[in-house]
C-alpha cells in the first residue's frame, strides 16, 4: 500500500488553531447583528427578508451564506498552510545528504545544460542549490522542540577535497557554501572527497580503500555527486551499500576537445643555445582536426605550425557505443617540436588556435588550449677543484661541458681563503680538504658558497645550545649503498647498487637539522646534503678513490648532475614547469628577502602572498589550483634566468594542467564506483520534498479577493 | 416608505387646492367609461332617451306615446309615425374613497396628503359640474384628535366614514372639511371596509379608490365586492418615491407601521433588486386583477404634481374629460 504523497510537518499546530478559529468564526456568524430600527409602510415587499427572519434556525441561517463559505475556505487555506504541507519525495532516503561538487578543470567547459556559454561548475552549483532548496525542513512545532529536518554537507573537490560546509539544516549557509565554490584547474580525484565525507560523517559507512575500516553504519545517507563523471579514481570509492548515491551529470557527453597534454623544453647538451620545445596534443574528436600551434616567447609570436590531429579511435568493435558518444573513444595524440636558438632564459606560451577561416572557438574547454614553459639560460658553470691530484675527478670533470675548470692545490686554496677572498667559481669541489677553520663562521662549518665535498666532513662551529647537524664518528668499515633518493636532482638517472665502499665513514646526521641524507649505506648516511643560509653542499664522507664508484658510469653522471644542481639550483637546460595541483617549490638565491608570490593575471581568487624561505632558501606555495604564470618577487640577488625589475628580482613559474584524462571532457552518463555503477539522474530534476504552503497562501489571497468582490457586490447599492 | 416624521396636516380647502390648480380644474368634467342613469337631470348625456335637445334615434309610434315627440317631417315624407328620441342629460355619481390606514401616512411627500389633494381635486370637478359626489375614508382617526376621553386613541376608528350627496359648488367646502377631518392611522381590513362600502352604496357611478393597496389581508376580496355592481372602478395606487426606489442601507429591523411586524434584513444590492422585482410583480398582479374585472388602475408616486395627475393621467384613463 503506497502512502499519500502529501505530508504535513505541523499538523498538530494547525489542528489546535482549527479547533479554536473555526468554531469562533461560526459563532460570530450565529450571533445576531445589532440592527437599526426603522418603521416602514409595509413589510410585505420584504418578504424574502421576512423569510430570512423566519428561517432564523442556526443551520438554515448558515445555509447558502457565501460569505461564510468563502471565509471558511480562506481559513482552511490558512490552516493548511500552517500545517506546512509538503509533497513527499520518493527519491530521498534518510535525512542526511552529502553534496559533492566537482570543481576540477574539466568543469570549466562551457557546454553545461542546453545553454551555451554556461560552464559546468555554474550549472552544477545551480543544480546543487535546487537540491538544497528541495531538502525537507522541520515544521514549526518540530523547530520549537529542536527537531531537525534534512541535514546536508557541502564538499568541493578536485584533486583534493574541501569541506565548504559541515552538516547543517540551514539552507542559507548551504547556499552560501555552494556559491563560494570557485573553479580550479586541477585534475579530478574523488578519493579524498569520499574520505572527507566519511570523516565528517561518522554515520557514512563508506571506505575508500581496504586499509580504511568502514565506520559503523548509521541511518542512510544520500550522497549527491555533481560532476561530469570524468573521475579516474571513481572505482576506489566504496560507499556503504545502504547509502544512496545519486550522480547528476553536468555537461554534454558529445563535447570534443583538443588540448595540450604535455610541454617540455630541452637544451641540447652539447650546444645549450639550441632550445627545443616539445608540445604534446591530444584530441577526443571523432574527426581529424587541423589546428594551428602558436609559440609566443615573451609575448612575441615566434612560430606558428599547422598540424592535423587524427581522429580519436574506438578501442575495438565491442566497445562501440550505440549512441556514438565520445566517452568510449581513445584520444588521438599528436605533437609539435619548436626548435629555437635562444641562449637567454625565456618564458614561452604555446597556444592552440583554430585554423584561419574556421568559425568559432576551437572547443569548449579553453584551459588546455594553451600552456606555458620556461627555459633557463644556456649557461655553463665555472668549477673549481681543490685536490691533491685525484685522477678520477680531474678526468671526469674535464669531460664535462663546463665554462671553466680551475684546479687548486690545497695550499693555493688556503692562501686564497686566508686573504678573505673566495675563488671566482660557481661550484667548488673539495677533494679531501675542508675550508680553513678560521672561516668557520657559519654553523654549517662551511663558508657561503656551493660545495661538493669528497672524503671529508665539515666540522661546524661548536655551539652551546645545539648539536652540530653532522658528526663524524670515524671509520665505518666496508659498506654498500643500499638506498638513495632517486628524485633528487643530483641522483636522478643513476643507480648506485654496484658501488662498493671499502672504507666508509660513520657519520651521524641530526634529524631536523639543515643536513639530510640523500643516500645511505647499511651503516649510515652515504651522501649528505647540507643547506644552510647561503651555503649549500653535497658531502660524500668517504674517500671515493677507495670505492668502486669512479669506475662506474654513474660517477660521471653524478658529478655532472651535482655540479648543475649546486650551480644552477636546477639542472640547466631542463624546463621548469609545475604540475597543476602540486606545490610551487623554488630555491631562491641566498639573501632574498621580502618574498612575495603574485598570482597569474586574471586569477582573482588567489591573493598575493608573502612567502617565508626555509633555511636552505626554498620557498613553497601551494598547492596551486589555477593555471597560469605565477611570479615570485624578492629583494636581493638574482639567479640565472631570473628577471630584474624595479629593484626586485622576479622568477616566473608556469603552471599548466597537462592532464590527458582531464582534457577528455566528454561527460560520462554513469560513474563506476567500486561497489556499484551509478547512472546519471535522468532528468536532473530534484524529487525532494516540495513545500506547498506558498500555493495555499496564494489560494488564500485569491479567495480574499473573491470575498471582497462578493461583499462589494452585496453591499453596493 | 418610512413613516413621515412630522407633517402639518391640511385643515381647509386652500390647503388642499391651490388657486392655480382650481383654475386648471374648472374646464374639466367627470366622465365615465360606462354610461349610468342618474337621478336628477344633469349636464350629462345619458343613454336614457329623454327630453333634452340631443337627438338620439327614431322609433315607430306606438299607442300611448307622447304626441309631442312625433317627427312630423318623416310622417310627411313616409306617411308613417315615428317618434324622435332624444338623449336625456342627467347627473353622474362620483364616489371618492381614501385609504387612511397607517401605511398611507408614510413617504416623503406623505402619501395620504397626496390622496387628500387628489380626492379634493376630483371632488371639486364633480361638484362644480353638478354631479353627485360622495367621499369615503377607510380607516384613519379623527383629526384633530378629540381631547376627551383620556387614554390612547383606538387604533381602528371604524371601517369607513362617508359623506354623501354633495352637489354643487357650494358643497366644495363641506367636502374639504370632511377630507381634512381624518388623519391616517391604525390598521385596516380592506375586505371589511369594502364590504361596508358595498352595502351602503346607493346608485351607480364612478368610484375612485385612492390607496397603496398594501393590505396584509389582500385586496382581492375587497375589490371583488366592489366590482360588479354598476360602479366604474378606478384604482389609483399611490406609492412614495422611497417605496419605489429605497435608499436605506445597513443591517435593519424593519417594523410595519400597521401591525408592528418586524423584518430583520441586511440591505444589499441583490436584496434591493429582489425588493424591486417584488414591487413590480405586486403592481403587475394588481393591474392584471383589475383589468380582468374592468377596473382601471393608475400607479402614481406621491411626488407627482396633482394637476398633472388630474388633468392628464385621469383624463387618459377616462375619469375626466
Amino acid at each position: 500500500m503506497s502512502s499519500l504523497p502529501v505530508g504535513f510537518l505541523s499538523w498538530q499546530l494547525a489542528a489546535i488553531a482549527a479547533s479554536v478559529v473555526i468554531p469562533t468564526l461560526i459563532l460570530l456568524y450565529l450571533l445576531k447583528l445589532r440592527r437599526r430600527n426603522l418603521e416602514i409602510s409595509t413589510t410585505i415587499l420584504w418578504k424574502k427578508a421576512v423569510q430570512d427572519l423566519h428561517a432564523n434556525a442556526p443551520l438554515q441561517k448558515l445555509r447558502r451564506n457565501i460569505m461564510l463559505l468563502l471565509q471558511l475556505l480562506v481559513l482552511a487555506a490558512l490552516l493548511f498552510a500552517l500545517a506546512e504541507p509538503v509533497l513527499k519525495s520518493s527519491s530521498f532516503q534518510g535525512q542526511r545528504h552529502i553534496i559533492l561538487i566537482d570543481r576540477s578543470a574539466s568543469m570549466l567547459s562551457s557546454d553545461a545544460a542546453k545553454q551555451e556559454d554556461v560552464v559546468r561548475l555554474t550549472q552544477a552549483k545551480k543544480e546543487a542549490i535546487e537540491l538544497v532548496e528541495s531538502l525537507r525542513e522541520p515544521g514549526l512545532i518540530a523547530r520549537a522542540t529542536n527537531s531537525v529536518g534534512d541535514e546536508a554537507m557541502i564538499i568541493a573537490f578536485d584533486n583534493t577535497a574541501e569541506v565548504r560546509q559541515g552538516f547543517t539544516t540551514n539552507k542559507q549557509q548551504l547556499r552560501d557554501a555552494i556559491n563560494s565554490i570557485t573553479q580550479s584547474d586541477t585534475p579530478t580525484r574523488l578519493a579524498e572527497a569520499m574520505r572527507l565525507a566519511a570523516a565528517q560523517s561518522p554515520k557514512l559507512g563508506g571506505q575508500t580503500s581496504d586499509s580504511q575500516p568502514a565506520p559503523a553504519a548509521g541511518p542512510p545517507v544520500t550522497i549527491h555527486l555533481f560532476s561530469d563523471g570524468r573521475i579516474p579514481d571513481a572505482d576506489q570509492a566504496r560507499p556503504n551499500p545502504k547509502d544512496s548515491f545519486v550522480f547528476y551529470k553536468v555537461g554534454s557527453d558529445k563535447s570534443p576537445n583538443l588540448g595540450i597534454v604535455n610541454i617540455r623544453s630541452q637544451r641540447a647538451y652539447d650546444a645549450p643555445q639550441k632550445l627545443s620545445i616539445f608540445v604534446g596534443i591530444e584530441s577526443t574528436d571523432s574527426i581529424a582536426r587541423t589546428v594551428e600551434v602558436e609559440l609566443t616567447i615573451e609575448g612575441v609570436v615566434a612560430a606558428i605550425k599547422t598540424i592535423t590531429v587524427p581522429a580519436a579511435t574506438r578501442p575495438d568493435a565491442e566497445a562501440t557505443d550505440q549512441t556514438g558518444r565520445l566517452a568510449g573513444l581513445v584520444p588521438a595524440t599528436s605533437g609539435v617540436v619548436f626548435n629555437l636558438e635562444k641562449e637567454e632564459a625565456i618564458l614561452a606560451e604555446v597556444r592552440l588556435r583554430p585554423p584561419p577561416g574556421s568559425q568559432g572557438d576551437l572547443d569548449c574547454f579553453a584551459t588546455d588550449n594553451h600552456a606555458y614553459i620556461s627555459a633557463p639560460p644556456a649557461r655553463r658553470l665555472r668549477v673549481g677543484l681543490v685536490s691533491s691530484g685525484s685522477l678520477f675527478l680531474s678526468s671526469a670533470l674535464s669531460g664535462l661541458p663546463l665554462a671553466e675548470l680551475k684546479i687548486f692545490t690545497p695550499a693555493e686554496y688556503k692562501a686564497i681563503v686566508d686573504k678573505g677572498q673566495s675563488p671566482p667559481v660557481d661550484v667548488m669541489i673539495l677533494d679531501g680538504v675542508l675550508p680553513p677553520l678560521s672561516s668557520n663562521e657559519s654553523t654549517a662549518g662551511l663558508p657561503p658558497g656551493r660545495f661538493l665535498i669528497i672524503g671529508q666532513v665539515p666540522v661546524p662551529k661548536p655551539s652551546a645550545d645545539s648539536k652540530p647537524p653532522i658528526t663524524d664518528k670515524g671509520k665505518g668499515g666496508a659498506a654498500a649503498i643500499i638506498d638513495w633518493q632517486r628524485s633528487h636532482p643530483a641522483l636522478r638517472n643513476i643507480t648506485l647498487d654496484s658501488v662498493f665502499i671499502s672504507e666508509s665513514r660513520d657519520v651521524e646526521v641530526r634529524s631536523g637539522s639543515t643536513a639530510s641524507s640523500i643516500a645511505r649505506t647499511e651503516k649510515g648516511p652515504a651522501i649528505i646534503e647540507l643547506s644552510s643560509g647561503a651555503t649549500r653542499a653535497l658531502i660524500i664522507p668517504f674517500d671515493v678513490s677507495a670505492t668502486s664508484w669512479p669506475l662506474d658510469v654513474s660517477f660521471v653522471v653524478f658529478l655532472a648532475s651535482a655540479i648543475d644542481y649546486l650551480g644552477g639550483d636546477t639542472l640547466p637546460g631542463q624546463s621548469q614547469s609545475t604540475q597543476m595541483g602540486a606545490a610551487i617549490s623554488q630555491i631562491l638565491p641566498a639573501g632574498a628577502s621580502d618574498i612575495r608570490l603574485l598570482p597569474p593575471p586574471g586569477v582573482d581568487e588567489v591573493p598575493e602572498t608573502a612567502l617565508t624561505p626555509l633555511p636552505d632558501g626554498t620557498v613553497v606555495f601551494g598547492p596551486v589550483r589555477r593555471a597560469g604564470v605565477y611570479r615570485i618577487t624578492w629583494k636581493g640577488p638574482t639567479a640565472p634566468g631570473d628577471l630584474q625589475e624595479n629593484g626586485r628580482s622576479i622568477r616566473r613559474i608556469p603552471v599548466n594542467l597537462l592532464d590527458a584524462q582531464e582534457s577528455d571532457i566528454a561527460a560520462v552518463p554513469q560513474v563506476a564506483l567500486a561497489s556499484r555503477v551509478v547512472a546519471s539522474s535522468a532528468d536532473g530534476s530534484f524529487k525532494g520534498d516540495r513545500k506547498l504552503w506558498q500555493w495555499l497562501l496564494a489560494a488564500c489571497g485569491l479567495l480574499l479577493l473573491l470575498e471582497w468582490y462578493v461583499y462589494n457586490r452585496k453591499v453596493q447599492i | 416608505m418610512l413613516r413621515t416624521p412630522s407633517i402639518s396636516r391640511p385643515q381647509r380647502l386652500e390647503d388642499l387646492l391651490s388657486t392655480s390648480l382650481i383654475a386648471r380644474l374648472d374646464p374639466l368634467d367627470l366622465a365615465s367609461r360606462r354610461v349610468f342613469f342618474g337621478k336628477l337631470k344633469g349636464e350629462r348625456r345619458s343613454k336614457k332617451r329623454g327630453h333634452s335637445v340631443e337627438f338620439a334615434d327614431h322609433r315607430p309610434y306606438v299607442s300611448g306615446d307622447d304626441l309631442r315627440h312625433i317627427d312630423w317631417n318623416i310622417f310627411g315624407r313616409l306617411d308613417k309615425l315615428f317618434l324622435k328620441l332624444f338623449l336625456e342629460e342627467e347627473d353622474l355619481s362620483l364616489h371618492v374613497v381614501l385609504d387612511a390606514s397607517a401605511s398611507t401616512d408614510c413617504g416623503e411627500p406623505n402619501k395620504f396628503f397626496f390622496m387628500q389633494r387628489c380626492a379634493m381635486a376630483l371632488g371639486y370637478v364633480g361638484l362644480v359640474n353638478l354631479n353627485r359626489v360622495a367621499a369615503t375614508v377607510m380607516g384613519g382617526t379623527p383629526y384633530p384628535a378629540p381631547e376627551a376621553p383620556a387614554g390612547p386613541a383606538p387604533a381602528d376608528a371604524g371601517p369607513i366614514k362617508t359623506l354623501r350627496d354633495l352637489r354643487g359648488r357650494r358643497r366644495v367646502h363641506d367636502l374639504a372639511r370632511f377630507l381634512c377631518s381624518i388623519a391616517p392611522g391604525g390598521t385596516l381590513s380592506f375586505r371589511k371596509a369594502a364590504e361596508r362600502l358595498a352595502l351602503s352604496r346607493r346608485g351607480k357611478g364612478v368610484m375612485v379608490i385612492f390607496s397603496d393597496f398594501f393590505f396584509k389581508d389582500g385586496y382581492d376580496d375587497g375589490l371583488r365586492l366592489l366590482s360588479g355592481h354598476g360602479y366604474d372602478l378606478i384604482l389609483i395606487q399611490v406609492l412614495s418615491p422611497q417605496e419605489v426606489d429605497p435608499s436605506i442601507t445597513g443591517d435593519l429591523r424593519l417594523k410595519d407601521v400597521e401591525d408592528a411586524e418586524t423584518a430583520e434584513v441586511t440591505i444589499s444590492a441583490p436584496l434591493l433588486k429582489r425588493y424591486k422585482a417584488n414591487l413590480a410583480a405586486y403592481n403587475q398582479r394588481l393591474r392584471e386583477f383589475a383589468l380582468r374585472r374592468d377596473m382601471a388602475v393608475l400607479t402614481v408616486k406621491s411626488d407627482s404634481p396633482v394637476d398633472v395627475l388630474v388633468a392628464d393621467q385621469l383624463r387618459r384613463v377616462g375619469v375626466l374629460k
